[in-house]
Formats: C-alpha cells, structure tokens, sequence
C-alpha cells in the first residue's frame, strides 16, 4: 500500500470533515436542542451553494465575500421557518414529516431556477478552486482549508456560546423545562427562533464553501443523507465539538477506505461505523452537551 | 401586594380551581393548606405563569398579570420554587442560579443576589460547578429556592419545599423561610406540614376541592376543630 497517498487520504480527510461538520451542526442543533429533525437543512447547503454560484458568475462577488451575504440571509430565513414550525405546531415526528416536503418543494425550486444541468463557478470567478497549498508535500486545496477553519470557529463559538452566555443557558434550560425556564423570564419562542436562524446559517455556509470547489446538481444533496446523518448521531444530538469530532472520523474514515479498498467502500464503512456507534454509544462517541 | 380574584384554572377539559380569592400583603406570609388533589400546585402554578388561567385576575402591586406573556411575570417579582424542585438537572449549580437571574430586573444585580444566595446556601457555592441533577434531594431544594431568590421576587411562592426532607434538613428550611421574610420577600407557601405551616405565617388558607373552605389567621386555624381534625392529626 502506498504510503503517501495514504496520508494524504488522512489529511484531506480531516479537511473534509470540516466541511462535514459546518453541513451538519445545523441538523445537529435544530434536532438537540429544538426536537426539529429539519431535513430542510439539506436544501439550504445546497441553495447556499447555487446562491453563491450565482452571485459569483452574475456580479463577480468574491467567493468568500459570499459569507457575509449569506449568512445574514439564510439567519434570517431560519428565523421565519421556526415561526412557521411552531405555527403549524410541529412536534419531533411531524417535523420529519413536514421538513421533508419542504425539502422536495426547495429541491424543485433550484430545479426550476438553475434547470437539472451541471453547474460550476468559471475559473475567473472563482480562482480558489485551483489554489492549492502544499503541507508535508501534501497538496491541500484552498477552500477545503478554509471551510476547515470556519468550521472549527463556529464549532468552537457555538459551544463558547452555549456554555458561557445568557443566551446559551436560556437554550439550555429550554431544552431541560421549557416551562421553568419561561418562569423565570426566559421567552422560549424566541430562544428558538434565534437557534433556529443560527443552524440555517451554517448550513448556508457550508454551501458558499461547496460552491468553491465542486460541481452542482440540483440532486446532489442525496449523496449528503448518509454523511450528514452519520455525523450528527456519532457526534451527539445538539453538540457542535462533537460534530466537529464525528466529521473528521468520517471524513478520515471514508478517504482512507477510498485508498483501501476504492470509493464505493466508503459510504459502507461510513455507515458500519454508524451502527457500531448506534449499538455501543447511542448518545454520540462524545458526551452531548446541550441536553 | 398580591390580589388573586376568582380565579379558575385547570387542564384540558377538567376544572381544578373554583373562584378562588386570594391575597398576600406586604412582608407577609400565607400559607395554604389542603389534601392531596386539593389544587395547591394548580394554584401556585397559575400565579406564577406555569399554567395558563381559565378566567379571573391576578395583580402584583396593582398591576394584572393575567393579560401578559408568562415570560414576564418573573420580571415582575414573582418567583417559584415549584413542586418537585425542578432545577435544570443537566446544568451546573452556579448556571442554574445564572437561569435564576435571567429577567433584566435581577440580571443586572446578579453578583451581588449570588453572594447573599451563597450567605444563605454555603453549600450551594461548595458545589458550584457540579451537575444539579447530581446533588442531593436537600441540596436540589436548596438550589431551587436559590434559584427563585437569584430572580429578585417581592413575592416568593413555595410548593412543599420540606417534601422529602429529613426533619432536620425542614427545620433548616423553615428557618430560612424566616430569614428571607425578613429580608423583605412576602411569602405564599404551600405546605402539608401544618404545624410548622402555621407556625411560621401570620395567615393562611384551606384549600379543597379546588375551593377556599376556610381562612384565617394562624392562631385562629390552629384552634379550628374541623382543620385540627383533618390536618393536624389532633
Ligand atoms: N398535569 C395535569 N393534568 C391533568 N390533571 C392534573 C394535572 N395536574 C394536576 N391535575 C389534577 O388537578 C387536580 C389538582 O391537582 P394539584 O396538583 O393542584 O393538587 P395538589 O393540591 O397540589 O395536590 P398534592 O398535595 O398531591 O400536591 C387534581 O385532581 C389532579 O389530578
Ligand atoms: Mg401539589
């Protein structure tokens, strides 16, 4: 076996999983801490993705510029679905229900906008797509590394933010007894619509970031189901380390299966790991720490 | 300072409360009294904002507090400390007392609330940083009436907070009852230990059956033959 291309498996495979993580701490906190499995998490990475495709080719706007559009936008977005979930007074199994028509009716929208074609940024646009900076003689591509890095600070803000701030106790305590917390002052609507609008904001991240270095489809987000999943219940439901913790292990673990034993092994291994964790740590590899 | 007037309140479809008038004067405190599935939690719920309320009014200060969301009424000066403790088990002790202190009236005063809370409670700043869920039954209770002073009430309801306690550890409490009486706090406290009840308030109620049957001051139901028969065991 190649020894070089098995580090370089390892190492991108930490960079992708950082890309894993930002896709799902979204999922991860509306399911913990809102008891909302919102599928529609899967329909904001990817229209974070097209909207980037399109602002770039359309106006010429930087890729990373795209951040500070998006996620202003996409909070904003999560705000009024919440509103929407509590008005149509969505509980854990109908959310599944509900988000997934929302899912099929979002996937149609970006059918009908940007047709079924493949789609990616031009090169002009987007000049990171073929940076690559080289660590250990191992060529690391620009986005991957900075999707990395942006995971990891929202991986490590989320968490600050929910163990030291007022706003974090309030979502704590909203999820532990939401009636004691709105006893002692803490309006849990809000709460939720503030997390809500968060999650959707780094799943349109995670998007910008897809846009930089892959090819689009309207289709492509069925390839996410089974990552996504995977890192949300290995991490643990509404914990952002342990997302971040679970997207390197997938990450790692499908590069280096890829190596082994050939791409299509990766998602398998992915999801043996999966049930593995399922059976013997159900709560998540890493403690949870929202609930 | 607190006026409670006909008030009704229940869950679903079944009623537990019938008209019921109360009220808590300035420095006082009330006790209220009653059998089990009285509607005592109903009540005390209701007031605080737990439950919603059926029809009637509730003011503090004059002010009403049935027409406003119940995420304000801590604000207001109304804190609870509910039955079965409910502290936030998965937090620690000290962000538990930080929930406490949520409601801008009392955020802005928290540190100097902590201190006079951890004067009452020493052993509630000896266990600052460990899971509430992970304390003992006495010191959950004292974290939930730590809890509730941590929101700066002018009114402090209790719901059997001597439930479960070692006789001891509920004459510890009634103690401290006083002392944060004294601090200023008007108390509204639910109890099944008549005795130590009366003994502690000035006034208090009989509940049953979701109605007031008796009231008066303490003196005057530790003489009533009926309240002496049925909770006094005497
Ligand atoms: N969550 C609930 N749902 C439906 N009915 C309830 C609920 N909680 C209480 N009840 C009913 O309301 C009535 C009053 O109950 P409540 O808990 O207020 O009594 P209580 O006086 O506090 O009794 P205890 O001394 O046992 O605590 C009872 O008939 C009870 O069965
Ligand atoms: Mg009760």
């Amino acid at each position: 076996m190649d020894v070089d291309l098995l580090a370089q498996a390892v190492v991108s495979g930490v960079l992708i999983g950082g890309l894993y993580a930002m896709m799902s701490i979204g999922l991860s906190l509306s399911w913990g801490a809102l008891k909302i499995i919102n599928l529609a998490h899967f329909t904001f990475i990817l229209i974070g993705a097209y909207l980037t495709y399109q602002l770039t080719t359309s106006f010429g706007i930087d890729p990373f510029l795209m951040i500070v559009i998006v996620f202003p936008l996409f909070f904003v977005a999560g705000a009024l679905l919440q509103l929407f979930f509590e008005w149509a007074k969505v509980d854990e199994f109908r959310s599944l229900l509900i988000s997934f028509g929302l899912f099929i009716i979002f996937t149609s929208l970006v059918r009908t906008v940007w047709t079924a074609d493949f789609r990616r940024i031009s090169s002009e646009d987007n000049p990171y797509a073929s940076a690559s900076i080289f660590v250990f003689g191992v060529a690391l591509q620009v986005p991957l590394i900075a999707a990395f890095i942006a995971a990891v600070v929202i991986a490590v803000g989320t968490s600050l933010a929910l163990s030291r701030t007022h706003f974090g106790r309030a979502v704590r305590a909203v999820v532990q007894d939401a009636e004691m917390a709105r006893a002692f002052g803490i309006d849990p609507r809000r709460v939720a619509v503030i997390l809500s609008g968060l999650a959707t904001a780094y799943s349109g991240l995670a998007g910008v970031f897809i846009a930089m270095f892959q090819v689009l489809s309207p289709t492509m987000t069925f390839a996410w189901f089974g990552i996504v999943f995977s890192v949300v219940i290995l991490g643990g439901l509404g914990s952002p380390y342990g997302a971040l913790g679970a997207g390197i292990i997938v990450g790692v673990v499908g590069g280096v299966a890829t190596v082994v034993w050939g791409p299509l092994s990766a998602p398998l291994v992915t999801f043996l790991l999966l049930i593995a964790a399922l059976l013997f740590r159900p709560a998540g590899l890493f403690r949870r720490s929202t609930a | 300072m607190l006026e409670v007037r006909d008030l009704v309140a229940g869950y679903g479809q079944a009623q537990a409360l019938w008209e019921v008038d109360l009220t808590v004067d300035d420095g006082e405190i009330v006790t209220m009294l009653g059998p089990n599935g009285a509607g005592k939690s109903t009540l005390v719920n209701a007031i605080s904002g737990l439950i919603a309320t059926w029809s009637g009014t509730v003011e503090l200060d004059g002010r009403g507090l049935t027409d406003i969301p119940s995420h304000r009424v801590a604000e207001w000066g109304i804190a609870v400390v509910p039955e079965g403790r409910r502290i936030f088990p998965e937090m620690t002790v000290v962000d538990n007392l930080a929930v406490g202190a949520y409601n801008h009236r009392a955020r802005e005063a928290s540190e100097e609330t902590l201190e006079w809370v951890h004067g009452i409670f020493p052993r509630l700043e000896e266990r600052s940083g460990q899971l509430a869920g992970s304390l003992s039954g006495g010191e959950q209770q004292m974290l939930a009436i730590g809890r509730a002073l941590m929101a700066k009430p002018s009114l402090l309801l209790l719901d059997e907070p001597s439930l479960g306690l070692a006789p001891i550890m509920v004459e510890a409490i009634f103690e401290i009852l006083r002392q944060i009486n004294q601090a200023g706090v008007s108390i509204l406290l639910v109890e099944q230990n008549a005795i130590d009840a009366l003994d502690l308030a000035t006034r208090g109620y009989v509940l049953e059956e979701g109605r007031i049957v008796i009231e008066g001051a303490s003196s005057e139901l530790l003489e009533n033959e009926a309240l002496r028969k049925a909770y006094l065991g005497l």
